[in-house]
């Protein structure tokens, strides 16, 4: 069987789905509690899907043709919680609510999992799948592009941190790793302290080389990004590296905690992530590999639907994305919430997730092939929710 | 010869006078010649005084040396002490009262790189890997200024003695929101809680005398059936945990609220401060006391009861943190000695690791065991120091930072930042023994070598590259080293000046052969090329990332 491998473009800082994707039936009322920074209707692109008649920002022109063509769905009204809530169970604190709801570092670590734990979920997904085997890769397939490891993070496997930085050894070229392979290999270097300085120094030489190696048999197109880039070559090199499923987060270019110059700022984004998401695929394809990968949004948490003056405040429940090959697309996963549904609004206007994020993630688990023991495991909430598969990826 | 010069280190009576500046040519040559010294002697004082200087400054350079030899080693360690502390918190905030972690960073990095009192600096740094706590806790993330203070704490407290600062790091807003004394309420029989015990464990564990029972040596105690013997077991830690009930933060009239004053030290809210009897190593605290005298109470018990498990335990902590990695028993039993008889106090803690003879010639028994690996900051910074000058030489006294951390990244590029390690436990396990060397030790001791736990091939290379990109690159950074190679020296006279002046002789003769062989393939005028060469060369070799006495005992 051949790899699998998913994808979490992680937006860090809380990006506002509700700015991304409108249902145009309500539109009048979208454009009421956003004010400002609404955008207009002939702007959005209709995706003919989900109820509500679903639209989604005129910069995601090609997302929307991905959608349509079936290999990307939104997911909706999905966010961090501990047990299904509603307004009124929230308002008389008769449920466990996630601790420090509207705070980043709070949320974030909620959401990958890591609340209360030093692993994040894909971490953890990960460990279970690799548990007895004997994986010798000298690249653990739970990896990072960026400084951020939480939510690869794992009990046993190591992270694999990959940058450009480290790939390339700018000015260790030619006569100077010569130089200092030889160091490496000099028996005069024997005290201890000099033995361990040489191992250190080795495996330096080895690994970089090793990637390097690796890395230069594929010729990347140039369209992408430095971790989109690494990790298309990662998932190219699957089979060298040993690894049948691997787990890569991205660090999704923003900025997304738009509390000011939204209108303007989330523009320009889009117009950047709409290419990579896409290109990304297409690379993906060029290197022959696409077929079994999966990539989602994932993010702090939403924002509040109510505009401050240029921009909006942390919020809660939100809409993600989610694409690729194996992908069930062209439906919208869960309900967007009614903008004035009395149930799920705070109100500060802030939207009371329908979806617990770990509902996707354990569907990702399940697709990678995970028990359902392992799964209650790894999502120790799971079980608080009805639906434990969210069917994008088949029954 | 080695007694003369050691001698000569020590006493601080080399009368080598203010010296000389160096012949481009003959590196050394000249210096030589005013001290009387032949030209070995004086290489061998060069090579001890930098070996001193990566014990006690952020890396060895050309002033720092020539100070040390210039005073003899006691008397520089002696002013380097007196010397007013550099706190980081002034240039953090120069542009910002809310400054952020990026700004921590920047003057972490300019007091590492360029502060006068680089003892104090070194200690601090080592304090903050004993007393840990995270930036990227959820309550410390978005609040680097009670970060920064925590840090200005530990290298105010190098000023004083081991237990006040103790008391002063338990009762400090960051550590307290860290390890979840902040909001700890009494035990509450109505809803069945209880105190919370992360920071009654780690200030037992971490913090001061250790899980085990140590000997003042640092070797741990065993009983008659040679098993290791508890310092505390789990009802002194619930006994403990009440200790530090009651704790919240100044200006801040409600309970359990975030908001209020991270600056100051914590207050006691009594109506959760549990004020009955406590049980604690055999000893009774008794009722009717205030948060602050229970904590005195109780940290007084510590020191008391456990006085050579702290002693020793903090010593060995603090000697593998500055000097050696494989201590003999009998060093850290000498520091212990001195720390404790001096009422716990760190400067003559610091003294005692520093002129101990065991730092200045290599354990007496086994030269060539001796050494440390420097931790990837440290490699950094040492590099950083022996190659460029601080670049804005106006800065004394500092009045801002050097550095706004966009070029480092501190935290993502070298698999440590200040502060910020992943778990209470630190960077690294004291006792992490790399591969290579498994089952290598002297008699029943293994050797560790805990500083290559941070290093893989991706930080290696990283750092590497922030060497090259923003150091060797920088042609203003590298003049005089250019100007020695253009004017006329020999690929091996230059190889020499430049392990001179960035190993100061601490390499093994293979590095200068491979260096000479690296500048001949270049052409003759090809300078550029050719510093570049040496200094990425010096500065990743294996010598670049140790300590070690080279000289066999």
């Amino acid at each position: 069987m051949s790899a699998k491998t998913i994808v979490v473009f992680y937006m860090h800082g809380g990006h506002d789905g509700y700015n991304m994707l409108v249902p145009l039936d309500q539109y009048d009322r979208y454009a009421h509690y956003r004010g400002d920074i609404a955008h207009t209707e002939s702007s959005l692109i209709p995706l003919g899907i989900g109820q509500g008649n679903l639209a989604i920002h005129g910069n995601f022109s090609r997302m929307a043709e991905l959608i349509q063509a079936g290999g990307a769905a939104p997911i909706l009204g999905t966010g961090n919680l501990i047990e299904p809530t509603t307004r009124s169970q929230f308002d008389a604190k008769s449920v466990a609510l996630p601790p420090f709801l509207y705070s980043h570092s709070h949320q974030q670590s909620f959401n990958k999992g890591a609340y209360q734990q030093y692993s994040g979920w894909a971490g953890r997904v990960l460990d279970a799948w690799y548990a007895g085997s004997n994986n010798v890769s000298p690249i653990s397939p739970a990896i990072t592009t960026g400084s951020d490891r939480d939510l690869v993070s794992a009990e046993t496997l190591d992270v694999s941190q990959i940058t450009d930085e480290g790939v390339t050894w700018q000015g260790l070229t030619g006569g100077k790793q010569q130089a200092v392979t030889a160091l490496i290999d000099d028996d005069s270097y024997q005290h201890v302290v000099e033995r361990v300085a040489r191992q250190v120094l080795g495996t330096a030489v080895d690994g970089q080389q090793y990637l390097a190696d690796l890395f230069g048999q594929f010729s990347a197109s140039g369209k992408l990004n430095m971790g989109t880039t690494i990790a298309s070559k990662l998932i190219a090199a699957a089979d060298q590296l040993g690894h049948d499923r691997q787990i890569i987060h991205i660090v999704t270019p923003g900025p997304w905690d738009s509390h000011n110059n939204q209108f303007e700022s989330l523009n320009a984004a889009y117009a950047n992530l709409d290419n990579l998401f896409v290109d990304f695929i297409d690379e993906l394809e060029s290197y022959g590999v696409a077929d079994n990968v999966v990539c989602i949004t994932a993010s702090d948490f939403g924002r509040g639907l109510r505009p401050n003056n240029r921009g909006t405040d942390h919020g809660w429940g939100n809409n993600h994305l989610v694409w690729g090959k194996p992908v069930f697309g062209g439906q919208a996963i869960g309900d967007f919430v009614d903008y004035d549904d009395p149930d799920y609004w705070t109100g500060a206007k802030r939207l009371i997730p329908k979806l617990a994020d770990i509902q996707t993630y354990a569907t990702l688990a399940r697709w990678f092939g995970l028990s359902e023991s392992d799964i209650d495991v790894i999502f120790p909430t799971l079980q608080n929710f009805s639906r434990r598969d969210l069917g994008f990826l088949g029954a | 010869m080695v007694d003369q010069l050691r001698r000569t280190l020590l006493k601080g009576i080399a009368s080598l006078g203010t010296v000389a500046v160096i012949s481009p040519l003959m590196p050394g040559i000249s210096f030589a010649a005013t001290s009387g010294l032949a030209d070995a002697e004086l290489m061998e004082l060069r090579r001890r005084a930098a070996r001193l200087a990566n014990y006690a400054t952020f890396g060895a350079n050309e002033d720092e040396v020539n100070r040390i030899i210039d005073t003899g080693w006691e008397t520089w360690v002696d002013q380097q002490l007196a010397l007013p502390i550099t706190p980081l918190y002034p240039s953090a905030t120069l542009n910002t009262d809310k400054p952020t972690v990026n700004q921590f960073y920047g003057a972490w990095w300019t007091n590492a790189l360029a502060a006068p009192d680089q003892l104090h600096q070194r200690v601090g740094f080592a304090l903050s890997q004993w007393f840990v706590i995270s930036s990227d806790h959820p309550f410390l993330s978005g609040r680097s200024w009670t970060v920064i203070n925590f840090y200005d704490r530990l290298l105010q407290g190098i000023d004083g003695n081991f237990t006040d600062l103790l008391n002063q790091v338990s009762t400090h807003p960051a550590m307290c929101g860290y390890l979840s004394s902040l909001y700890n309420a009494k035990a509450d029989p109505v809803k069945g809680t209880v105190a919370d015990e992360n920071y009654a464990r780690e200030v037992m564990q971490l913090f001061s005398c250790g899980a085990e029972k140590r000997h003042r040596n640092g070797n741990f105690a065993v009983d008659e059936q040679g098993q290791a013997i508890a310092n505390y077991d789990e009802q002194d830690v619930r006994e403990m945990a009440r200790v530090f009930t009651g704790i919240g933060l100044k200006d801040q009239a409600t309970w359990g609220k975030e908001r209020g004053d991270w600056l100051s030290p914590v207050i006691e809210y009594p109506e959760y401060h549990d004020s009955g009897n406590k049980q604690l190593m055999g000893q009774t605290i008794p009722a009717g006391l205030s948060l602050f005298e229970d904590i005195d109470a109780a940290l007084g018990i510590i020191i008391e009861q456990r006085g050579n498990s702290v002693a020793g335990n903090f010593s060995r902590f603090m000697i593998q943190r500055l000097t050696l990695s494989n201590p003999k028993y009998t060093y850290v039993r000498d520091v212990a000695i001195a720390f404790k008889d001096s009422n716990w106090d760190i400067k003559t803690l610091v003294r005692a690791i520093l002129l101990h003879p065991d730092a200045i010639d290599g354990r007496s028994d086994n030269r060539s065991e001796t050494g440390r690996l420097k931790e990837p900051l440290l490699w950094y910074a040492g590099a950083r120091r022996a190659i460029a000058p601080p670049r804005d030489q106006a800065l004394a006294p500092l009045t801002g930072p050097l550095f706004d951390n966009t070029e480092l990244r501190t935290g993502e590029a070298f698999n440590q930042k200040p502060l910020g390690a992943f778990s209470v436990f630190g960077f690294f396990p004291w006792d992490y023994q790399p591969e290579s060397i498994r089952g290598e030790g002297t008699g029943y001791i293994e050797y560790v070598y805990p500083e290559s736990y941070l290093y893989n091939w991706n930080n290696i290379t990283t750092v590497s590259n922030k060497l090259w990109g923003n150091v060797i690159k920088r042609d203003n950074d590298v003049v005089r080293f250019m100007e020695v190679l253009t004017s006329g020296v020999s690929n091996e006279e230059f190889s020499d000046f430049v392990l001179d002046k960035i190993l100061f002789g601490n390499h093994r003769p293979t590095l200068k052969v491979e260096m000479v062989a690296l500048l001949d393939q270049r052409g003759s005028v090809e300078y550029k090329g050719k510093v570049r060469d040496a200094l990425m060369l010096a500065t990743t070799c294996p010598d670049s990332f140790i300590i070690n006495h080279y000289q066999e005992a």
